[in-house]
């Protein structure tokens, strides 16, 4: 069930009329149900590993708490730790990664004139599998840390991760955050049905009406087996929009419904195209996943401790797997180890380029942001064509395209694409220099103005929306 | 109550938002007026004779030319081919070029050719037989065409006073519009689910058919000889100028007998002509192809028996008798084979100079 489906919009109405009919408990029992339901609706066989990924950990985390009362230090917590680790990573591993490991073991070993007797199974990803497990994870490591408490009640905690709003494409909520919302009665005020409301209406422009009008697009030119320069650039660009306002606009609704309830869920874009370097894009872009990745990961890796060989390696080895996180596929691979080598070489040239800093005056200062915002929009720009391509072979054709992007010059493709993306950098930008993310936020916004914007935002979606498409993260 | 009177505002707000974004989306998209109605009639005006199509008129997809046909320009030197019809000719459910005049258009040039051929598509929804008649010495000098092909729909005859009361323009003017309740329209049937569609569209339809007082399994045998009449009026015209006639039966989604499967597209048709039942209709089609027939051979014309040569369904008509691209194209593609390659060769035998030297713009 999509949250731009007719399905959704008869579940929800369902869903909020009878959550506000019943006492908290209650709610939280009826949320549950209604979220493996949400969950259901794909594939009733993928609610199984669900379930059991998440009753693992609950046990597992009340074992742990147990440990913790009775003075156990961390080495009798291990094996309880591993066990978790490996049940999640396990069933991550078998649903997403066990085919390509199959093929490239096979493929290697063909290389190499062996036989490898290893099965090839037809699996299909059970949704959401990536963001589930890395959440109940998180839940676990923080008990076994000793940085929470682990709950007692079993709906909480599968409420907390199974909630139907994040469940598939995040937010990856701390358990720390969630679990607490879960466990006291939520309070559900105007101004949070407003802000709520507002979030949606963004979600759904961003999403239904942006990205699934630049997707066609998108799509054509990376069908293509010889598309032009121009065509390259314009659809690596589009697509750097595409991705933002198809997860961004995921995450808007995600939060939206969420408020609508009383929930809290964190924020997980920042303004990421005008990041001035790629530490930076990596604090805007998928907040929830960088944090994740940067304090179950990098800091297990050992983070900032150590020399400055062991600290690369570090960053390298957390992006690497961050992008395998997005996909079996050798591009995720490619797309992790390019954006492991941006943050090291940035790291690298921190101080020199510090040294060459233009921040003399306001004017300096200014052409200095615009340079680094512009320069690290490209990179990251170009990550994107690693990250939307299908082959090596066509990340080596549309680099090379890339050298004449002005080869095959089209105004009307130019136009079409401008349309969608100038606005939302308008937007941006604005929030960007007044330096409040919530600049065109509900509260800052008389409801005449909200009244007037929402029946412009439901034209747009209902009358001008693309092809619904599904959300680019639910594959992951 | 302040705040009860500032939300009720909002819903206003929010209403007059959404059709002003109609309104500024049709400008920007379609070159429409702001402030005017906008809808198929923006095609049309008015004149003498009656209704006729705006030149440079256009209407969402539709976009008529110089002389208020649709389709391109006429080129100066072209041969001239003429298609006469209503909506299934003028083309409703086709992709912008797809519609069976452009499509024969496109077979015709395909062939080699000494010079290029255009196709004048005469026809708009709704039109009669009897009125394109006397639209026809206007037409004639206008396009001068050497060919003209007739693909009638016997439909209009249901209620020909009626229908010769639109096609002369003399509705009175409609109030303005809401242009989002159309949009509403295309969307529920977009995104609802088929039940839903097919529930709202029985109780449309049983509403419409509460309010018939009778119901014909038969039509009347006057209409037939209206419809042989008018055809007959068109056709002698025609012969009298030495323009050449095709003549084609008229194609439905529906074969001689009623599917159990073809149920719901049969009512969505019915509702637009209540006083026929299903049998009624399908009666209707088959004796108003046996006056194409009798017509044809009375006065020794060729006919393309489009009726039972195209096949029926959803691959060929998007709906009761309009054509998908595929419909079209295979329509072309037999009009072509059956007719016009044949008529057009005898033209150039007989008088080359006359065929290749049109110079009208």
């Amino acid at each position: 069930m999509l949250f731009n489906s007719l399905e959704f919009f008869i579940f929800l109405p369902i869903v909020l009329a009878v959550y506000f009919a019943l006492p908290w408990r209650a709610q939280n029992r009826f949320l549950l149900v209604a979220s493996i339901y949400f969950y259901a609706s794909w594939n009733w066989k993928f609610v199984f590993p669900l379930l059991f990924s998440t009753a693992v950990d609950y046990f597992v985390a009340c074992k742990l708490q147990q440990l913790i009362r009775e003075g156990k230090d961390r080495s009798a917590r291990k094996p309880y730790l591993i066990l978790s680790l490996v049940a999640n990573l396990g069933l991550l591993g078998f649903f997403k990664y066990y085919g390509f490991f199959a093929e490239n073991v096979y493929e290697a070993a063909q290389f190499f004139g062996l036989s490898v007797p290893l099965p090839t199974l037809e699996i299909i990803l059970p949704v959401g599998i990536s963001f589930y497990t890395f959440q109940a994870l998180a839940y676990t490591i923080d008990v076994y840390r000793g940085e929470m408490h682990a709950t007692r009640s079993f709906s909480d905690f599968f409420l907390a991760v199974l909630y139907f709003p994040h469940l598939v494409a995040g937010p990856i909520q701390r358990a720390s955050n969630l679990l607490e919302q879960v466990g006291t009665p939520r309070t559900v005020t105007m101004a949070k049905w407003r802000d709520g409301i507002h979030l949606m209406f963004c979600g759904y422009l961003k999403k239904v009406f942006i990205a699934d009008n630049l997707a066609p697009y998108v799509d054509g030119v990376f069908a293509q087996t010889a598309p032009t320069g121009f065509d390259t650039a314009l659809a690596v660009f589009a697509f750097a929009v595409q991705i933002y306002c198809d997860f961004s606009g995921y995450t808007d609704i995600a939060r939206g419904v969420a408020k609508l309830m009383g929930f809290e869920f964190m924020l997980n874009f920042n303004l990421p195209y005008f990041a001035r370097n790629p530490q930076d894009f990596w604090h805007r872009w998928h907040i929830s996943l960088s944090t994740w990745l940067r304090d179950y990961l990098y800091i297990s890796l050992g983070g900032n401790r150590g020399g400055p060989t062991r600290i690369y390696r570090n960053l390298f080895l957390t992006m690497v797997i961050g992008g395998l996180w997005h996909g079996a596929a050798w591009n995720f691979i490619l797309w992790g180890i390019y954006h492991g080598v941006l943050l090291m070489v940035h790291r690298a040239a921190s101080p020199v380029l510090t040294r060459f800093s233009l921040r003399r005056g306001p004017f300096g200062s200014a052409l200095d942001t615009v340079i680094c915002t512009v320069v690290m929009f490209v990179f990251t720009c170009y990550g994107w064509l690693l990250f939307r391509a299908t082959s090596l072979d066509q990340v080596l054709h549309m680099t090379a395209a890339l050298r004449t992007p002005l080869e095959g010059f089209d105004p009307n493709m130019l136009r079409t694409v401008a349309l969608y993306a100038l606005p939302l950098f308008v937007v941006q930008f604005l929030e960007y220099r007044s330096g409040h993310l919530d600049l065109f936020q509900a509260g800052r916004l008389t409801m005449e103005v909200r009244a007037v914007c929402y029946g412009v935002i439901t034209y747009l979606v209902l009358f001008r929306g693309g092809t619904p498409q599904s959300f680019i993260y639910f594959q992951f | 109550m302040l705040y009860v009177i500032r939300l009720i505002y909002a819903f206003v707000l929010f209403a007059v938002a959404i059709e002003a974004s109609v309104r500024v989306d049709d400008w920007y998209s379609y070159g429409a007026p702001v402030l005017e109605n906008y809808n198929v009639e923006s095609l049309y005006e008015q004149d003498a004779v009656g209704k006729r199509g705006k030149p440079y008129a256009h209407y969402l997809k539709w976009k008529l030319n110089s002389l208020g046909l649709r389709g391109p320009e006429l080129r100066q030197g072209s041969v001239r081919v003429a298609t006469v019809g209503s909506s299934e000719t003028f083309g409703i459910s086709e992709s912008p070029g797809h519609e069976w005049p452009r499509a024969l258009e496109k077979r015709i040039n395909q062939s080699d050719r000494p010079q290029p051929v255009d196709v004048a598509n005469l026809s708009y929804p709704g039109m009669l037989l009897v009125t394109f008649a006397k639209r026809l010495p206007e037409y004639l000098n206008l396009v001068d065409p050497q060919v003209v092909i007739v693909y009638p729909s016997p439909v209009g005859y249901i209620n020909r006073e009626a229908a010769i009361h639109y096609t002369m323009g003399e509705s009175a003017e409609p109030p303005p519009e809401l242009r989002i309740a159309s949009r509403v329209q295309t969307v529920f049937k977009r995104i609802a689910p088929p039940w839903v569609i097919d529930w709202v569209q029985e109780q449309q339809a049983q509403r419409i058919f509460a309010s018939t007082p009778k119901v014909m399994d038969r039509a009347p045998e006057s209409l037939f000889e209206y419809y042989y009449d008018d055809l007959v009026l068109i056709v002698t015209e025609l012969e009298k100028r030495g323009v050449p006639v095709i003549l084609v039966t008229h194609a439905t989604y529906f074969g001689a007998e009623l599917d159990e499967s073809e149920r719901s597209m049969m009512m969505s048709w019915r509702k637009f002509y209540p006083a026929l039942s299903e049998k009624g209709l399908l009666d209707l089609e088959r004796r108003a192809n046996e006056v194409l027939h009798r017509v044809a051979r009375e006065h020794g014309l060729p006919l393309v028996d489009a009726a039972a040569q195209i096949p029926t369904g959803a691959e060929h008509f998007a709906d009761f008798v309009h054509f998908t691209d595929r419909g079209a194209e295979e329509l072309a593609n037999l009009i072509y084979e059956e007719a016009v390659r044949e008529a057009l060769a005898k033209l150039a035998a007989a008088a080359p100079h006359s065929v290749e030297m049109n110079d009208v713009p």
